[in-house]
């Protein structure tokens, strides 16, 4: 038990990754190594092309490694099965994308309650844990409201409810302030801090913005395969 | 919101589509349950009982046979009952308004048939109370209007009158049913003694003589008893049962059987096929949804569960639709087609529905299972 609370959340151990162009092989990743403890809002930076989406794909379980271990709590992610990873990113991991991906067809409300489908709770516990939700993101008299009818700060809202929603650990989010003005960026910085502080949730964000980096707690710089503290400058 | 809604909100996104293809697959399902209604009804050799018999000239079944064969057969001891039939070849009014119109010894018939056409004792005695009445079956009395008491007249393409007349004059004492939906109701049974009297050929022979054999005596085996009995006569015989008599006439059916098998062969796959497209293409179109909903926990078999189960929802309404319509169309269909819609073809609507939906959205709901949401992730 003792052991278990100072291991980190998260650790990669040697992780190689590489993709098929063709004839030649391109190596995104040797032997790449990180531990992320759990209450931490990491924010990771780097050029486009440096494989910050193919990292987050990997600690999300929906893509794997070549070689090296991906743990999370007690969970091997790289030995894990395709069924288990997904229940595994059902039950500790909320997804946050840069485009929201939110489906069309469902109000906002609905959207938000499509992870808890496949949990044991009846509909009424449901429209309450979506309530919740909506409230923790200040959007509690949108919930009917379609996507289509919805700016990009209110869109990124409802993408972090529906990724809170199953109250999960960790928050992983690629770029979420990416397609957003100043202002709702900032707001969504806000909501990813107020996660981190007062939810006790993990973050691990993908930004090109040194402002959003600044709310993380640790700034890591991911260039040609390697992963470095980013200088204090930069961060600050 | 349960996966219930989420598979119907989805088959409403496209509404136009989902409808196309229900009413294809209700089609099909259409075209299906009246060919089956058509099958498992009155053209069916199995009508033919295989207790009985039929004897026929052996020259050919439209040659007559003398009226003594029939009180020789009769007088065998392994016989229960005969009945004979002289068949008129008559319409009503304008030639293709065929009546089939056969003439019988009432007694008899009722010994051999009283039971499959549910011929009750008051039925017999009206009819027997006069030499020109006749009874209607069910289905060709709706077809003619003809009431009980109707004073009709029946025109002969085989016999004329001495006066050189075809026309024949009869009344109507009954209406019989049949014992079951599925029975020939669709002709009129006059009385030989009347029509033997008035016709000018023929005289004193009938068609066909049905035999029904004492308990306990194999059909088969008195078949040659008979046929011996007249090998040597001025009419030699051909005995078969009654199902071996129907199955050669049934042999022309059975051609329009295999044509009909072929058809509805031809409009179950093509409806197969135009549910895998659309399924198809809902997944296609919703592939990047899909990826997502992976992405976010939902499990490959959920999502291949809504694909299939989107199906079943099409295929459940065409085949209520298919149902339903094929219902009102032999509700509403000429009594002589021999159709009936019973809780058989319902079941058999049913089942193929069922099948519609697994094969056509196997594919589909395979292509769901495959879709990639590093890739869908990676296409925005
Ligand atoms: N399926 C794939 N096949 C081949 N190459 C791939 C594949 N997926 C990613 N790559 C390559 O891997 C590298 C890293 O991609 P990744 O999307 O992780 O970069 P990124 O840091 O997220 O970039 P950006 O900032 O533009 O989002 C890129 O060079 C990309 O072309
Ligand atoms: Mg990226």
């Amino acid at each position: 038990m003792k052991h278990f609370s100072i291991a980190p959340l998260i650790s990669l151990t040697d992780v190689c990754k590489s993709y098929r162009a063709g004839r030649s092989e391109i190596a995104i990743f040797q032997d790449l190594t990180l531990s992320i403890d759990a209450g931490e809002f990491v924010a990771i930076m780097g050029p486009s092309g440096s494989g910050k989406s193919t990292l987050l794909n990997m600690l999300s379980g929906i893509d794997r490694p070549d070689s090296g271990r991906i743990r999370a709590g007690e969970t091997d992610l790289s030995l894990a099965t395709e069924r288990e990873l997904t229940r595994w990113r059902a039950e500790h991991l909320g997804l946050v994308f840069q485009f929201y991906n939110l489906l069309p067809n469902l109000t906002a409300a609905q959207n938000i309650e499509l992870p808890l489908l496949k949990r044991p709770l009846g509909r009424s516990a449901r429209a309450e844990r979506v309530r919740v939700a909506l409230e923790l993101v200040g959007l509690a008299d949108r919930g009917t409201h379609r996507p289509a009818m919805m700016s990009g700060g209110q869109l990124q809202r409802v993408g972090i409810a529906r990724a809170i929603v199953t109250d999960p650990s960790v928050l992983i989010c690629d770029e979420p302030t990416g397609d957003l003005d100043r202002r709702s960026a900032t707001e969504i910085l806000e909501l990813l801090r107020f996660m981190q502080v007062s939810q006790g949730k993990t973050i691990i964000m993908v930004t090109h913005d040194p402002a959003a980096a600044a709310y993380a707690s640790r700034v890591l710089h991911l260039d040609k395969g390697e992963l470095v503290p980013a200088r204090q400058e930069m961060a600050e | 919101m349960t996966y219930t809604s989420l598979v119907l909100k989805s088959l409403i996104r496209t509404p136009l589509r989902t409808l196309v293809t229900v009413m294809a697959v209700a089609s099909a399902l259409i075209v299906f349950g009246c060919i089956t209604s058509f099958m498992s009804g009155a053209h069916s050799a199995e009508n033919g009982a295989m207790n009985r018999l039929v004897v026929t000239s052996k020259t050919g079944a439209a040659q007559p046979l003398p009226l003594t064969h029939v009180m020789a057969i009769a007088a065998l001891e392994e016989v229960e009952a005969v009945s004979h039939t002289t068949r008129l070849n008559t319409f009503s009014g304008f030639e293709r308004n065929f009546v089939p119109a056969s003439a019988v010894d009432p007694d008899m018939a009722h010994a051999v048939f009283g039971e499959d056409l549910a011929l009750t004792p008051a039925m017999m005695a009206a009819f027997t109370a006069r030499t020109d009445g006749v009874l209607v079956g069910r289905s060709q009395a709706l077809v003619q209007n003809w009431r009980v008491g109707d004073r009709i007249t029946l025109s002969s393409k085989l016999y004329r009158t001495a006066e050189g007349s075809r026309d024949f004059s009869f009344i109507i004492t009954g209406i019989f049913d049949g014992q079951t939906v599925g029975t020939d109701t669709h002709y009129v049974i006059a009385q030989y003694d009347y029509i033997n009297a008035l016709r000018s050929r023929h005289v004193d022979t009938v068609d066909t003589i049905v035999v029904k054999p004492t308990a306990g005596v194999r059909a088969a085996d008195l078949a040659p008893v008979i046929d011996n009995l007249f090998a040597n006569s001025s009419g030699p015989t051909r005995t078969q049962t009654e199902r071996q008599f129907l199955e050669a006439f049934m042999a022309q059916i059975a051609d329009i059987r295999s044509i009909l098998n072929a058809v509805l062969l031809i409009s179950l796959l093509s409806v197969l096929l135009i549910i895998t497209n659309t399924m198809a293409a809902a997944v296609r179109e919703r592939r990047f949804e899909i990826g997502v909903m992976k992405a976010i926990g939902l499990s490959r078999s959920r999502i291949a569960t809504l694909v299939l189960a989107e199906t079943v929802v099409i295929c459940g309404i065409g085949a209520a639709i298919g149902a339903g319509v094929s219902y009102a169309i032999v509700a509403v269909s000429d009594p002589a087609t021999g159709m009936v819609f019973d809780a058989g073809v319902i079941a058999r609507i049913i089942a193929l529905a069922v099948l519609l939906a697994g094969l056509g959205g196997v594919l589909p709901a395979l292509s769901a299972l495959r879709v990639s949401p590093i890739k869908t992730l990676r296409s925005r």
